[in-house]
């Protein structure tokens, strides 16, 4: 039936536009437009009802915790600060656990790392390392030169097909994403376990230019860790190479990773807190005969006997 | 007034999407748009059936190799596998068994058979970092006689066990009876490596288990590596043969750099009559590590030739 009637040309309906005259209203308002309408206007229409018919029968002497919990402020209520929600306690624990999380994700990663590099040994590129050639004199080490270069050209490689080339790249990317993520988590963690040292007890103080010490090597993550718990004053090796240099000087002073190379025993640094540096600089700058300590230690001999 | 604005944004917006744009979306079904729609579509057809052409290709060549492609490399008995990795592998000699959980890589071959690769993990051993260094020469080859100082658990060993083959032996000398054990256990399953738990600073108390070896791989990481590099060459090396040492130079020496320590462990070895050829740094596995290759008592004929 309708098929038939579908055989039929059938006039088409146009739809009818505001007209030219009106066009400072809007676009005109369909059946469909005004249903939409209505239903909101009475939906809000509704919500204020019954809002009212609460506050009618609202009973003056019931207690409502929204009577403690919130505040007015200027005539609006609103709910009491969350401030003071968890303590400093709380606090430092769950930043010690987001910090444990970041941990985990950045070893997990460098697992993945290590599975990856173990079988991706990038054999096209270069090698990166040394070659060193031994040779008795001036004719062998011509050779070898000339032999090394000869070899140089021979490197070239077997063509492997397409599909294959493209997994090689594709391994390959997912790696580069991979120690990109490793590094990212890595820094997130140094930032964190940074704020957590910032929040512990004890005087903090922004370092000076020369008090920057940058280490030669870069500490693994593993071994940071643990150095890190070591004391707050080897952290600010680790954190040396970062824009933020404050650092936490507890009771101890920094160590100088420099100075090893050149001397173990002379000392130039003396730090204000630390006992130990001031017996030695007392005990340099002092070079006559302790009269003072002697007497001291007589007097205790004395007490003692 | 106020109303017909406010709905302007969304009932004018959907009045919009039910006029115009319809009537548009028909417009194009109607003239230009069936040609639009069907080029999509067959544009897609055609990217899915090219990735399918280039999966059959590879299918119907090779069954196995259309995954995985091994090549030889420079070195004989080390290869390389390209696939989803780009790796140094070694034609593992048990096929089915890995030592240190190490990947496999098995390659169907045109008559049927199938062949096993071991990956060579270049962080766990020196030789393979030496080798993708560009070392010229290792020494180590198919039916080479091998004495492997300072073994560990073997797993470098099992990897020239796979280069020597069934006609080459491997004398591998561990003195740790913990890693020694593991180093059993390994050459249990390798007919061709000959565990020696002794001190390799003592050659005599184990010259009766070894033959005369082609190549001495010293991996002692000693102070007195050279020596008992020596020491060993004097007892088992054939004239003219060859050694490969692994230095690390913190264990020699961690006050003063690398290239020093090197430089003198060099000195050291001349001094034994192992003559260096070359020495390349195993750099971005190792770090500080270098790999030392050489000749033993090298006849000097080269000179009169010359």
């Amino acid at each position: 039936m309708s098929s038939l009637r579908n055989a039929i040309p059938r006039k088409a309906h146009k739809e009818r536009a505001q007209p030219q005259a009106r066009k400072k209203f809007g676009l005109l308002e369909k059946h469909k437009d005004y249903v939409a309408r209505a239903k909101a206007f009475h939906k809000k229409e509704e919500t204020l009802r019954r809002l009212k018919e609460k506050a009618a029968s609202r009973n003056p002497d019931e207690f409502y915790f929204g009577m403690i919990k919130s505040k007015t402020v200027d005539g609006v209520h609103r709910p009491q600060s969350e401030a003071n929600k968890y303590t400093q306690e709380e606090l430092l624990l769950m930043k010690t656990q987001d910090i444990g999380y970041i941990l985990q994700k950045a070893q997990s990663e460098k697992k993945k790392i290590e599975k990856l590099t173990a079988t991706l040994h990038s054999l096209d590129g270069r090698p990166s390392s040394k070659h060193i050639y031994f040779a008795e004199d001036r004719e062998e080490a011509k050779e070898i030169r000339s032999r090394s270069s000869e070899n140089k050209m021979a490197t070239t490689s077997v063509d492997v097909p397409d599909n294959i080339k493209r997994k090689i790249a594709s391994s390959y990317r997912e790696l580069e994403a991979r120690k990109n993520r490793a590094n990212q988590l890595e820094k997130i963690y140094m930032d964190m376990a940074l704020q957590k040292e910032l929040q512990k007890k004890g005087r903090k103080r922004k370092l000076r230019e020369d008090e920057i010490v940058c280490p030669t090597t870069k500490p693994e993550l593993m071994v940071l860790g643990h150095t890190l718990a070591v004391g707050p004053a080897f952290k600010l090796n680790v954190k040396a190479p970062r824009a933020k240099t404050l650092a936490v000087v507890a009771g101890g002073h920094k160590m100088d990773e420099n100075g090893i190379g050149e001397s173990l025993l002379r000392k130039n640094k003396y730090y204000e807190d630390c006992p130990g540096c001031k017996i030695e600089l007392s005990k340099e700058t002092n070079t006559g005969v302790p009269f003072k300590y002697l007497l001291y230690v007589w007097i205790v001999v004395l007490c003692a006997g | 007034m106020a109303p017909p604005r406010g709905r302007g944004g969304s009932g004018g917006g959907f009045r919009g999407g039910r006029g115009d744009g319809g009537g548009r979306g028909r417009g194009r079904g109607f003239s230009g748009g069936r040609g639009g729609s069907g080029g999509r579509g067959s544009a897609m057809r055609g990217g899915g059936r090219g990735r399918g052409g280039g999966r059959g290709r590879g299918g119907g060549g090779m069954r196995g190799g259309s995954k995985v492609v091994v090549e030889p490399h420079r070195h004989e008995g080390v290869f390389i596998a390209k696939g989803k990795e780009d790796a140094l592998v070694t034609k593992n000699m048990v096929p089915g068994e890995t030592v240190y959980n190490e990947k496999k890589v098995s390659v169907q071959n045109e008559d049927g058979t199938k062949v096993e690769y071991r990956v060579w993990n270049p962080f766990r051993s020196k030789l393979a970092a030496a080798i993708l260094g560009g070392v010229d020469d290792v020494w180590i080859k198919p039916g080479a006689k091998v004495l492997y100082l300072g073994a560990a658990s073997g797993t470098t060993v099992s990897h020239v066990s796979d280069i020597v083959g069934p006609t080459g032996v491997v004398y591998a000398v561990e003195f740790s009876h913990r890693s020694g054990r593991d180093l059993v256990n390994m050459a249990k399953k390798r007919t061709n490596v000959i565990p020696i738990i002794e001190d390799a600073r003592h050659p005599a108390k184990y010259r009766m288990l070894v033959g005369m070896v082609d190549v001495i791989f010293s991996d002692v990481a000693q102070p007195d590596q050279a020596r008992i590099l020596a020491l060993n060459a004097s007892y088992f090396l054939k004239t003219g043969g060859h050694f490969v040492i692994s230095i690390k130079a913190n264990c020699i020496d961690s006050t003063v750099p690398a290239e020093a320590v090197f430089e003198s462990e060099v000195k050291k070895m001349v001094q034994e009559q192992l003559k260096p050829s070359e020495q390349v740094t195993l750099e971005p596995f190792e770090r500080d590590h270098a790999c030392v290759v050489g000749g033993y008592r090298m006849p000097k004929k080269q000179k009169i030739a010359a």
